[in-house]
């Protein structure tokens, strides 16, 4: 598949261009920031505003996240995974934590709604190849989406998740496995 | 529960998406280090879910950067080099009096680090070609040895047939030399349907690294060559196949056997 050669190719640079980052943040290279930013500050961010949907705050919570990676850099373990899931752990839980802020005022807003205007309100710059899965992602169906938004992006557990789409604990986990199944095939 | 219902049942997903409890995530973890399947799973929806989160990214506002920027400027020590020129910090930092350095120099500067650039991402494909090419190798190397495996424990099956059929004939073999020892040194089980002839040592003595001991069969009253066989106590060993054996006999003979046995070498005599 055309798609998947690209995906693996793009995984492929960027393991080395990741290192190479890792690299210069562990010698407290202040010019590694600004990789960092270009790198990834967008999908952070993405990721951030969908548990902080008010755009002041969470780039206030993009500071903060930057600041953690810097000063934790050494506690990132490569044989534990990605840098990618490392970063975005830590964007997820800065945003968590920003909304048990006191004074914090928690928007009443149905979550698809949120999210659905957050894809359509924000102008998007960014490679092609990632519109293309952007694209694609749009194939899945609306309760998929959800549940990978309330899981990975709102930081539910498998419990909180169950409880607020009313079903099984059991499904949560093979409704997951669904999801990411049907991505598997879409890249 | 096996790896496949394991992986199957969305528990990597959830680790993935940090979305277990401690016990939990270092149960995944325990099994990742045991299992390359679930490893590689793990990496595979960590591959994925950046993707999936990157397709959905969004820009902050484009001051963003240089507020964050300016920021660890300001945690760190003031940069001692190429300052950068910005109006609004020139009142802050009173090192950005110092005068720029001329365009060409920056100039050339910027075509230094575009050819560091170049070179080092030349490096790291090269890097990353030659690791690819050493995960072949190791994977030619893992199919070999896959096969080699799988060939042997079909050998070992086929062996443990022939010695359990009630067609094979166990024949001990005893010592010829009057003199020796008695007792029995080597066995031969021969199968009468199968035609197959197998071999153990239990205690010839070890020969010298220019002698190998050669198995013969005494077909009508005549030695036929069964093979020549490695000296080894472990060992169930395949010798040639045979339809009408009346006696089996050892001999000790150059490397490599001989045609004709050395009768005066024979060690050991088993007969049917």
């Amino acid at each position: 598949m055309y798609v998947a050669s690209v995906y693996k190719k793009k995984k492929m640079q960027q393991a080395t261009t990741d290192d190479i980052l890792i690299n210069r943040l562990r010698q407290r290279d202040e010019g590694a920031v600004a990789l960092l930013y270009d790198k990834y500050a967008a999908a952070l961010f993405g990721a951030i505003v969908r548990v902080v949907p008010n755009k002041a705050i969470a780039e206030e919570v993009l500071q903060d996240v930057f600041t953690k990676i810097w000063r934790n850099i050494e506690q990132y373990d490569t044989s534990k995974g990605r840098f990618y899931t490392w970063i975005v752990n830590i964007a997820r839980n800065a945003a968590i934590d920003a909304t048990r802020q006191k004074g914090y005022k928690r928007q009443n807003q149905d979550l698809e709604n949120v999210v659905n205007t957050i894809d359509a309100q924000n102008s998007i710059s960014l490679n092609p190849e990632t519109l293309d899965v952007k694209e694609l992602t749009n194939h899945l169906t609306s309760e998929y989406k959800i549940l990978i938004d309330l899981v990975y992006f709102q930081g539910f557990t498998q419990a909180e998740a169950a409880e607020h789409l009313s079903m099984p604990l059991g499904t949560v986990k093979t409704r997951l496995r669904t999801a990411i199944n049907k991505l598997k095939e879409l890249f | 529960m096996n790896i496949k219902e394991y992986i199957e049942s969305g528990i990597i997903e959830l680790y993935v998406m940090n979305a277990l409890p401690e016990n939990e995530k270092a149960e995944v973890e325990a099994m990742a280090r045991q299992h390359p399947d679930i490893q590689a799973e793990i990496d595979e929806i960590q591959a994925i879910m950046q993707v999936y989160s990157q397709a959905h990214a969004v820009n902050p506002s484009p001051e963003l950067k240089d507020k964050i920027l300016d920021k660890f400027k300001a945690e760190t020590q003031p940069p001692t080099q190429n300052p950068k020129p910005k109006t609004q910090s020139d009142i802050e930092h009173p090192t950005s009096n110092i005068k720029k350095p001329p365009l060409s120099i920056s100039a050339l500067l910027g075509g230094l680090a575009a050819l560091l650039m170049g070179s080092l991402i030349f490096h790291f494909y090269q890097q990353t070609q030659t690791l690819k090419k050493e995960k072949e190798a190791c994977e030619q190397e893992q199919n070999t040895q896959k096969l080699k495996n799988q060939k042997e424990i079909a050998d070992l099956g086929y062996k443990l047939d022939i010695l359990k059929s009630p067609d094979t004939r166990v024949v001990p073999m005893l010592v010829t030399d009057k003199k020796a020892v008695s007792g029995f040194k080597a066995t031969v089980y021969w199968n009468i349907k199968e035609k197959a002839t197998l071999l153990t040592i239990q205690n010839l003595p070890k020969p010298s690294d220019d002698k190998q001991y050669q198995l013969w069969a005494i077909v009508n009253g005549k030695p036929v060559d069964a093979g020549v066989f490695n000296y080894s106590l472990t060992e169930v060993q395949t010798m040639k196949p045979f339809d009408n054996v009346g006696a089996f006999a050892v001999t000790l003979e150059p490397q490599g056997g001989s045609s004709k046995p050395t009768l005066e070498n024979m060690q050991v005599l088993g007969a049917l």
